[in-house]
């Protein structure tokens, strides 16, 4: 752990500032975000979600890294975010095959039931 | 044996808990021996505890009472525990300072340091000790023992600490119910056989005795409440064990529900109590009572209102007029049960809280009434019994005119010969009801008229329960005899107004030689007949008692079975017979302990306030006379209606007395048809409000709901791409608002 630390806290020392890491987040939020509201395949949906996922983490831990040299508060939630995500998939893909079984697809448009 | 005092309801609670668990591991007889031994452990520590109380309690000599009152010959002084301060009073007071006070909890180290505080200083700060109690025999010797754990104490505050207080009434008490209880417990392993739940029957009755134990050793008028309801609860249970019947179901209910009314006086009592007492210590109560501050801190106002809501407590528990209706319903349950109630436990707690909270009723006067409400009850009850066909409800009527008895002795200032009586009747009531039960087991029925000629099959129960039956009717040596003599010449002391009750008790005592004598005469010598009054037209009625109709009386009677009344009588087992040998034996010895012949050791041992007052033998000689007078009154009259070769079937009193009699004065309809027609009529309306309004404001809330869901449903298109934009689009107006808000705010 101490080793990973010292790895992010040396950008700071090599002229990265904080403000690359967070516009390098935000732009992977919004590859994420434009992955969910494109796609129609849920498999990719999810993958999206999972890119959204991605920069959030990143944002922790950068700014858990510049902000505060003691904590690893930013870096704790990352690992959360991690286990999070992998029982998402988890559950997700669970659904995704029962859907593929019962409606022989897995696009948005085969989940149109709810509307009569 | 003191540190061991906890153990003997704990003992019994546990018996209970283990039953209750392991019941099935234990198996029938596993689960009822085990209940018994416990109990006979039980009762092994009271009897060493007994011991121990006996030989430190205060030994009232046969000396003028002045001499031995004089605290010159009564030097020591005590803190609360046996241990912890023995010094002489005066020039050596100071020597109590230095005890090593071995307390173990806040409150006695509390009450250890305000001893040794008024100690400390000399003769002057002792003197006002000794106002301050003047019953200095139970404070200045380290008697009675008291032994106290932290209880609901949070951070160190004193919280209500569980105490245990053992002085002579305590003793007495614990004595008698475990010694009792014990001896229920055997009979019951016996009666009980072949019975369906017979564990759980062990565990109820453990615990049953295990609440009436700890009751009596409790410090504090909290804790008495709490064990006082866990016997509610118990003889809830008990008395519809057999809950298959109709029957016993609105006789627990009954019972339960009548004696609720006396509980939420109690609770009252105890409010009140707190509120302008400030505490609901036994001792200190007792204490202020003695030194008269409770007079000064509550008035008589107060103390007579308090005095009255827990005397009202005790009628509900003890049964008194007019909340005696649960009692003879009672019945219903086993007859163990019937035991444990009438003799051990539950109706000798209505007697013990008033005998607790003397002072208060003393100070309040509320004696008097409480007199007037025994006196009454007794006659009351008694006049009831002649003309029962059921050897159980002639019981419990005897019963109900005993407590009646004990009663108006506590309320003509006889303290102890009301609880001399408690003592006695404990024994032959206990002995009686087994007997009776014994008599049940071995014919069948529980009619007196259906069994046949019982003394030529039961040779040992006719012996026993004679006994019991003489005890019952005060013949001279049995026990009943020398308790209710002390009662008759406690209320004869009485003055005043009192000779009335007195005379109410003469007459009591007549009738219950005249109806225990007609017991013994048609159960043990008569040849069976029909029971004279099973088609009288009242008892077409159905229970009225029980508020039960005859369509549902016949449809109980359709589902029983085994109910045959068999034509040869048996005799019981031993496990049954030795326990009434042996609360025989009781019967016989237990009165001695109060006559002349003892020395009146009894009234020396228990007594209030300062001292015992004996009653010289010359005065007591008339009484003994006056006693034997009556018994052979009421049970010639007796033989020569019933006895020899006369036809006991023949209706002797006007049919319309019977009927009033038999059906309780109509006391119990009233009940039903004042107070339970009463409760329905409220009820009504506010079912209706119920069924009407409520419900209907409860329905539109569900329909308003379903229908604004209905509507919103169709916002809902399913498709998830839409979904997706609108939560981006809303995410970023959210985003952006409070964007602009940090801004503002810069």
């Amino acid at each position: 752990m101490e080793n990973i630390l010292s790895t992010i806290r040396s950008f700071a020392n090599n002229g990265i500032s904080l403000q690359q890491f967070l516009i390098l987040g935000g732009l992977l939020f919004l590859v994420g975000i434009y992955g969910v509201l494109t796609r129609r395949n849920l498999i990719a949906i999810l993958m999206s979600v999972e890119i959204m996922l991605n920069a959030a983490m990143l944002n922790f831990v950068a700014v858990s890294a510049y902000t505060d040299t003691v904590n690893i508060n930013g870096h704790l939630f990352a690992l959360f975010i991690v286990a999070i995500a992998a029982a998402e998939v988890a559950v997700g893909l669970a659904i995704f095959i029962n859907v593929f079984r019962s409606k022989g697809g897995v696009l948005t448009d085969d989940l149109m039931e709810m509307k009569q | 044996m003191v540190d061991l005092a906890i153990l003997i309801p704990v003992l019994p609670a546990l018996g209970w808990l283990i039953i209750s668990i392991f019941s099935k591991a234990l198996g029938s007889k596993g689960s009822a021996w085990l209940a018994t031994t416990l109990m006979a452990l039980s009762a092994a520590i009271a009897i060493g505890l007994f011991v121990e109380i006996s030989s430190a309690a205060p030994n009232w000599k046969a000396e003028p009472l002045e001499k031995l009152y004089d605290l010159e010959h009564h030097k020591t002084a005590g803190g609360v525990d046996h241990s912890t301060t023995t010094a002489t009073a005066g020039e050596t007071a100071n020597a109590s300072a230095t005890t090593e006070a071995a307390a173990t909890s806040e409150g006695e180290t509390a009450v250890v340091e305000s001893i040794t505080a008024l100690t400390d200083e000399a003769d002057q700060k002792a003197e006002l000790l000794r106002e301050a109690l003047p019953s200095s025999n139970r404070a200045l010797s380290g008697f009675p023992f008291v032994r106290e754990w932290s209880w609901l104490s949070i951070k160190g505050e004193a919280g209500l600490p569980f105490g245990l207080y053992l002085d002579q009434t305590a003793g007495i008490l614990i004595l008698m119910v475990s010694i009792v209880a014990f001896l229920i417990h055997l009979f019951s392993v016996g009666y009980m056989a072949g019975e369906e739940r017979y564990p759980t029957f062990f565990a109820y009755i453990n615990l049953f005795a295990a609440a009436m134990l700890a009751m009596v050793m409790a410090k504090n008028l909290f804790h008495v409440l709490l064990f006082w309801e866990i016997m509610g609860l118990m003889s809830y249970l008990l008395i519809g064990f057999f809950y298959k019947k109709k029957t016993a179901q609105q006789a627990m209910k009954k019972a339960f529900m009548t004696v609720r009314v006396g509980d939420l006086a109690f609770m009252a009592g105890l409010f009140w109590l707190y509120s302008s007492f400030k505490t609901l210590d036994i001792p200190t109560i007792l204490e202020a009572g003695a030194s008269g501050e409770l007079l000064r801190v509550l008035g008589v106002t107060a103390a007579g209102g308090i005095g009255l809501l827990l005397f009202i407590a005790a009628m509900g528990k003890s049964a008194q007029f007019p909340l005696h209706v649960w009692l003879a319903d009672a019945m219903e349950g086993p007859t163990p049960v019937s035991a444990m109630i009438h003799a051990a436990t539950m109706v000798a707690a209505g007697v013990y809280l008033v005998a607790r909270a003397y002072p208060i009723l003393e100070v309040g006067h509320v004696l008097p009434f409480v007199a007037l409400i025994g006196g009454f009850t007794a006659i009351f009850a008694a006049s009831m019994a002649p003309a029962q066909a059921d050897a159980k409800k002639i019981m419990a009527f005897s019963t109900l005119s005993q407590l009646g008895y004990m009663f108006l002795s506590l309320g003509a200032f006889g303290y102890t010969a009301a609880l001399f009586h408690l003592l006695t009747h404990a024994f032959f009531k206990a002995l009686l009801f087994l007997g009776s039960g014994s008599m049940i087991h071995g014919s069948g029925t529980q009619d007196i008229f259906e069994m046949d000629r019982l003394a030529k099959y039961q040779k040992w129960t006719l012996g026993t329960v004679w006994v019991g039956a003489l005890s019952l009717m005060g013949a001279p040596l049995f026990a009943g005899f020398w308790s209710k003599d002390e009662i008759l010449h406690a209320v004869q002391n009485a003055g005043g107004l009192y000779w009335i009750l007195w005379l109410m008790a003469v007459i009591t005592a007549i009738l219950t030689a005249f109806y225990t004598t007609r017991m013994m005469i048609i159960a043990f010598y008569k040849p069976k007949t029909a029971s004279p009054w099973a088609a009288a037209p009242w008892n077409n009625e159905g229970e009225p008692t029980l508020n039960m109709s005859r369509a549902e009386l016949e449809d109980q009677k359709a589902h029983e079975h085994g109910h045959h009344v068999s034509d040869h009588p048996h005799e019981s087992g031993p496990e049954m017979i030795i326990p009434l040998v042996l609360l025989a034996t009781m019967a016989m010895v237990m009165g001695f302990v109060g006559s002349p012949f003892a020395n009146s050791w009894f009234q020396r041992f228990v007594y209030f306030g300062e001292a015992p007052e004996l009653v010289p033998l010359g005065a007591a000689v008339p009484g003994f006379i006056l006693s034997v007078l009556l018994v052979a009154a009421g049970a010639g009259a007796s033989y020569m209606l019933y006895g020899g070769a006369r036809d006991h079937t023949k209706q002797i009193a006007p049919i319309w007395l019977t009927r009033l009699l038999q059906r309780r004065y109509f006391i119990d309809d009233f009940y039903y048809h004042g107070f339970v027609k009463l409760a329905e009529d409220i009820q009504k309306p506010l079912a209706w409000f119920d069924n009407n309004i409520v419900d209907r404001i409860v329905d539109g809330f569900g329909i308003v709901t379903g229908a604004v869901g209905d509507t919103l449903r169709r916002a809902q298109s399913g498709a998830v791409g839409l979904y997706a934009w609108l939560m981006v689009v809303g995410g970023a107006v959210i985003a952006l608002a409070f964007a602009f808000a940090q801004g503002g705010n810069k």
